[in-house]
Parts: structure tokens; C-alpha cells; sequence
């Protein structure tokens, strides 16, 4: 089927990545990472300035991602495309914001100056999202619906609340909590072009875990596992195969 | 593995020809195509771009960006199905299923005879193409019989994503009240509810299952509060009991208390009416979901849902071109050659009067002709659907699968694409007021 199609073609192996757009231009590894993990910043600072919700943050995020499977960094500069991306999330994620507003938001941050008053760079950058978005849209293959490890979370929360290996109260919000906070931070590096939402959001919990010292079922005879809550794989989890 | 996206573009385009343009919406050419291999007709959707309102300032239009989001999770045989999106020298294009006719024309066809078997297989095709939009957690917020299509072998297909969204499990809150043509509009929006899940539809497709009936729409007015007195005049004001937490919406006010009246459906079956009250029940806990429509006696008991080839078809009129175009692709003021008769009765049951067929010529003032020009636009379609006539069936053969959910991908259909409608149910709320019935 089509949908399926569509959704598999986004997740990619460890090698692949030496065959990215920006690696036939001659970019290093190290580089391409680094520019993506600016491009996203650039996002959360943007999306932090506009209020926006963590949703569109993490949308905007794939999409700057899955962008540059597609399209080479050396001719799609990351400011241009995340800024592109934060308007495309807005309209997906229906938390609309006006393109004069993201422009201009936009224009500060990439001047890291929060005082710029200047019409004609504000201009330039509503210039620059609007000849972009169909790039970006064509490079997306259209595929504009994004699932979020966010909804997995929530439901570790509601599933381990009865856990009696969380002896602390609140126990099981808190380790969602900082699992999200977790997955907040995974935004910044490819892992949604590696991983399915699921799989992250399980490894996400068991970090989080370890961190509270907090020890998760995972024998099967005893109950469901900690995998098992949101049907994720552990040997995907533990990031044995794919 | 990594194909360039210039490279795939090109690889889509080169697919299907573009013939000619057949239509222009707020924010979209539509053309005319085919798919080269299979000769099958499609409708291809230009995106204009940077002309939007606003001073063209906001990109690509929300509502393509809806559409294109929603159609691609979307795949169903009674779902209007993108077939594919490429871009091209800046423009975005979706390549769409090409449908010549929509359940409006033939709802307004008064040649065609409706028996209770069309009813239930058009409301058997909406719930399962409905079913599955809801299944998929998004909500169409614009059903109604314009944005029903029908394919040449019969089959309905809900179209027009431009208003359609995701809902979660998650509380969404702020959702937009303002959506739904205000005639199928559920009691909830119209009181300014923020939110609100599937259930919208599931009121739009009450009104559209009575409008099947009637033959005219179940509540239509100008005015939401007008359209609000109509539905309680028809089912009787709800009670606290009835809707818990109608008091708390946020433009609720002392509501006018009707008795709960005699039914409308005189004629329909025991059956028909429970489904039609249970779609239209005030609280939208209350109202059914597609998935319990369908498993309704309803639709078990006899007569069984005509197969969809041998439902009626809207036939269109042979003799000149331009009638092949259905009368909205026009501007409007072509269409305001008539003036319309009043619409409803004042204080009547409750229900519109019948969009009459006896249209009269206007009275050639030109204030009165701006002012009926939203009517008309209804009007007009009903004279393109008095000019027909019956002989034209060009092309449709009788070629149809058995299993009624079956898709068929027909080489010859001749059918049409319908384009967006310009955006008028904003200003026909906002105008209402300033509309009175100029030809009383």
C-alpha cells in the first residue's frame, strides 16, 4: 500500500548515511551532523520565541531531517530550511502562526540579535520561506503527517502508574517526564530517521529508568515489559539489527 | 535508494498529460489529465502560489496543506484518493481520481426518483468512507452533498480535505468553531464549542441522510441562530438532561423551548428513523459513530442498499460545452440570472420549503441582483438540472464489479473533477443580517 511505502522510505540504515545528498557534495560526517543539530536549535529557539507547542518543534525537526536525505546542506542553507520547516509545522500541526511573524522572529535569531529592526532583512526572509516551501514540501514526498514518541510517552505514564517497582508517588510521571525531556534532546541528532517513534520512546523510558534508578519489568512471565507497553522491539531498542 | 527529488518530479510528471483547464478555485487551477499508461482520466490540482490573501504573504494555502496531509493517510474506496504529488518549477500539483458528479446535482435532479435502497446505499458508502477518515483520527468538518462525489460506476466518495484535522485523544483545545457549511452544522459549533471530536460529521451526514429524504436540506437558513431555532423547532429544545453541559458552551443564551414534535419522517421505516435520530442527537456524546451506524439494523433490514452501478447518475446535459461544466465553475454574477423565491417558510415546520423548481426571471434591478447572488448559486444549478435532458449517458457503460467496496479503476470514465468552492460560508455568516429576502 501506498501509506506504507511512504512511511518505510523514511527510516534508514547506519550506512546510508554515508550516502546522504550533503556526503556526494564532499561534506564530512562530523560537519553534516553538526549543521543539522544547528538547524534544529535554530528551530527550538525560533518555535521558543512564537510559544509554540513541543509538537510542532519535534515536526518541524523531522522535517529538517528527512529534508536533507534528500537535498544537499552545501546548496540548502540550515537557517533557510529550519525556518522554512517552523512554517510548515505551524500549518501541519494547526498552530498556525503568520509568515511575517515567523520572518521576522526568524531574521533575529539568525542575526543573534534580538533588537533587529530591519525591514528588508525581514523582507528577505519572508522571500527565502516562501521559495522554499515547495522545495520542501517536494523533498518531503508530501508526507506531512508525523508521528511523535510524545503520544507514547504519555501512555508509558497511564500504563506504569500501577507498577510496583515504582515506589516513589508520581513515580511513573516523573520517569515520563524526563524520558520527554530525553526525546526532546534526541531531536537535535538523525535518530528519527534511524528509529520508529515507538522504539525511541521505549528507549527514552529505560534511560530515564536508569537514571532514577528504577528498575522496569522485564520478564515477560511477570506482566508486560517495559518494551512491550508501546509494542517496540528490544532488540530494536537495544539497537541490535536495522 | 536516494532518489533526487528533481529526478523524482520529473519521473511523476512525465506519467500523465495535461490536457485543459476545467475549473478555478481560491487556491487552485484545476486541469484536466491523463495517465499515460492506462489512458485513465485524472484531475490534476495546480497550487497557486504567493496569491493568496493577505497580500499573498502566507504561502501555500492551509487548506491545500490540510488536504495534501489528510489524502495521503487516506485510502479508501469511498475516499477521493490523491493518486500523486510532484512539484514543479516551483508550482505544487496533486494528482486526483476524476469525478464528473456530485450527490448535490443529484439530490437537485428532479428527474430522478429516489428509492429507499439509493438512500441506504449512499448513506452505506458515506459512513464506510467516513469510518475510515475517523479511524484514522482526523475529522472532515465539511461534510455536505457538494463534497459528496460519485464516480461513473457509482460509488460516493467523500472529497475536499481543505478543512479536515487531526483530533487526538489529547483534550485539543482551541479548535476553530467557524467550520462546517452552516446548513449541516452540528447544535455544538454553531455554540461556539472549541472543542469537539467526530461527531460534527456525524451530524452533517444526518442532515445529509434527511436531505436524501426531503429532497431539500434539512436546515437551511442564513443565520446561525436562525438555522440553531430550526433544529429545536424540529426536534424539540434539548433539555439539561438531554445535553449535559449545553449550558456551558460558550455562546449558549435562553434557549425558545419547543415540545418535542411529531416526527419528521412520516414515511421512512422504524429502522431509518432511530439511525436518523441518533445521528442528530443534541449531545454529541450521545450521537453515534460511523463504526455503530454501520452495524445499525438499519442497514440489515429490508429493502437491502442498491448496488452502487445501478444507483442514479446525474446526467448531464448533451448539447453545448459549457453545460459540461457544472454551473459553479462560473463566476457568480453569471449565475444571478435568476432571482430566487423566498426560501423558507417563516415560522413554518421547521423545514426548508422545497428549492423549487419553479424558478422566475429576476427583475432586472441590479441591487437586488447583487444580493441574490449567494442564493442563486443554488438556484443555477437547479436550472442546469432543468435543461438536461436524458438522453446523454455518453461513455458510462455498464461495467461494474460485484463486491459493492471494490474499486474500480475504469479506463473509459468520463467524469469531472469539481474544484474548491470560493470561501462563501464565512460571508454568509457574516452577512446575513444585510440579506434580506429581496424578492418578497
Amino acid at each position: 500500500m501506498w501509506t506504507e511505502r511512504a512511511i518505510g522510505q523514511w527510516y534508514f540504515k547506519g550506512t546510508d548515511f554515508d550516502l546522504t545528498p550533503s556526503r556526494k557534495d564532499g561534506l564530512s560526517m562530523d560537519e553534516e551532523r553538526t549543521r543539522r543539530a544547528k538547524g534544529v536549535k535554530f528551530i527550538q529557539d525560533v518555535c521558543f520565541d512564537l510559544k509554540l507547542p513541543q509538537i510542532t518543534i519535534a515536526t518541524a525537526a523531522t522535517f529538517l531531517h528527512r529534508f536533507y536525505m534528500r537535498r544537499s546542506l552545501l546548496k540548502f542553507h540550515h537557517y533557510d530550511i529550519a525556518g522554512t520547516c517552523v512554517f510548515e509545522a505551524c500549518k501541519t500541526e494547526e498552530t498556525s502562526r503568520k509568515m511575517d511573524d515567523v520572518a521576522r522572529i526568524c531574521a533575529k535569531k539568525a542575526q543573534k540579535n534580538s533588537a533587529l529592526e530591519d525591514p528588508a532583512e525581514f523582507a528577505k526572509w519572508r522571500h527565502t520561506i516562501n521559495k522554499n516551501e515547495p522545495f520542501l514540501l517536494g523533498a518531503l514526498e508530501f508526507d506531512l503527517h508525523i508521528e511523535h514518541p510524545y503520544r507514547m510517552l504519555l501512555k508509558y505514564a497511564r500504563e506504569l502508574k500501577n507498577d510496583k517497582n515504582i515506589l516513589e508517588k508520581d513515580g511513573a510521571k516523573k520517569l515520563a517526564q524526563s524520558a520527554w525531556a530525553i526525546v526532546n534532546d534526541s531531536l537535535r541528532t538523525p535518530l528519527c530517521l534511524r528509529h520508529r517513534p515507538n522504539v525511541i520512546a521505549s528507549a527514552a523510558i529505560y534511560i530515564a529508568a536508569k537514571l532514577s534508578n528504577v528498575r522496569l519489568n522485564d520478564d515477560p512471565s511477570q506482566g508486560q515489559t517495559w518494551w512491550s507497553i508501546v509494542n517496540a522491539d528490544i532488540l530494536q531498542v537495544a539497537g541490535k539489527y536495522k | 535508494m536516494f532518489i533526487e527529488p528533481d529526478e523524482r518530479d520529473h519521473q511523476i510528471r512525465r506519467k500523465y498529460n495535461k490536457t485543459k483547464k476545467i475549473g478555478e478555485g481560491t487556491y487552485a487551477d484545476v486541469f484536466e489529465g491523463t495517465e499515460i499508461a492506462t489512458g485513465r482520466k485524472v484531475a490534476i490540482k495546480k497550487i497557486k502560489l504567493g496569491k493568496s490573501q493577505a497580500g499573498g504573504a502566507n504561502g501555500i494555502e492551509l487548506s491545500a496543506v490540510r488536504e495534501i496531509k489528510a489524502l495521503r493517510e487516506l485510502h479508501h474506496p469511498n475516499v477521493i484518493e490523491l493518486l500523486d504529488c510532484y512539484s514543479y518549477r516551483g508550482n505544487l500539483n496533486l494528482v486526483l481520481e476524476y469525478l464528473d458528479s456530485d450527490l448535490e446535482m443529484i439530490i437537485k435532479d428532479k428527474t430522478v426518483i429516489f428509492e429507499s435502497g439509493h438512500v441506504k446505499s449512499w448513506m452505506l458508502m458515506t459512513l464506510r468512507g467516513l469510518d475510515h477518515i475517523h479511524r484514522n483520527w482526523i475529522i472532515h468538518r465539511d461534510m455536505k452533498p457538494n463534497n459528496l462525489l460519485v464516480a461513473p460506476d457509482g460509488q460516493l466518495k467523500i472529497a475536499d480535505f481543505g478543512l479536515a484535522r487531526d483530533y487526538g485523544d489529547g483534550q485539543e483545545k482551541n479548535m476553530s468553531s467557524q467550520v462546517v457549511t452552516l446548513w449541516y452544522r452540528a447544535p455544538e459549533l454553531i455554540l461556539g464549542a472549541q472543542q469537539y471530536g467526530a461527531a460534527v460529521d456525524i451530524w452533517s451526514v444526518g442532515c445529509i441522510f434527511a436531505e436524501l429524504m426531503l429532497r431539500v436540506p434539512l436546515f437551511a437558513d442564513e443565520s446561525e441562530f436562525v438555522v440553531l431555532d430550526k433544529m429545536f423547532q424540529a426536534l424539540g429544545t434539548p433539555s439539561e438532561e438531554d445535553w449535559p453541559g449545553m449550558s456551558l458552551l460558550p455562546k449558549t443564551f435562553k434557549f425558545k423551548k419547543y415540545p418535542k414534535p411529531p416526527h419528521l419522517f412520516q414515511a421512512a421505516t422504524k429502522a431509518a428513523i432511530e439511525l436518523i435520530d441518533k445521528m442528530l442527537a443534541f449531545d454529541p456524546n450521545k450521537r453515534v459513530t460511523a463504526k455503530e451506524a454501520l452495524s445499525h439494523t438499519y442497514f440489515k433490514a429490508k429493502p437491502f442498499p442498491t448496488h452502487p452501478s445501478k444507483l442514479p447518475k446525474y446526467s448531464r446535459p448533451k448539447s453545448d460545452d459549457k453545460h459540461k461544466i457544472p454551473a459553479r465553475y462560473y463566476s457568480s454574477s453569471e449565475d444571478s440570472v435568476t432571482s430566487s423565491p423566498a426560501p423558507t417558510a417563516p415560522g413554518g415546520s421547521g423545514v426548508g420549503l422545497p428549492a423549487s423548481s419553479s424558478v422566475e426571471p429576476s427583475s432586472s434591478s441590479s441591487s437586488q441582483q447583487l444580493s441574490s447572488v449567494r442564493k442563486n448559486k443554488r438556484k443555477a444549478e437547479d436550472l442546469d438540472s432543468l435543461n438536461e435532458d436524458e438522453e446523454d449517458s455518453e461513455g458510462i457503460r455498464d461495467q461494474y464489479q460485484d463486491q459493492v467496496c471494490q474499486e474500480q479503476r475504469g479506463h473509459d470514465n468520463i467524469s469531472k473533477n469539481r474544484k474548491k468552492r470560493p470561501r462563501k460560508r464565512i460571508a454568509r455568516i457574516l452577512n446575513y443580517s444585510s440579506s434580506p429576502n429581496v424578492s418578497e
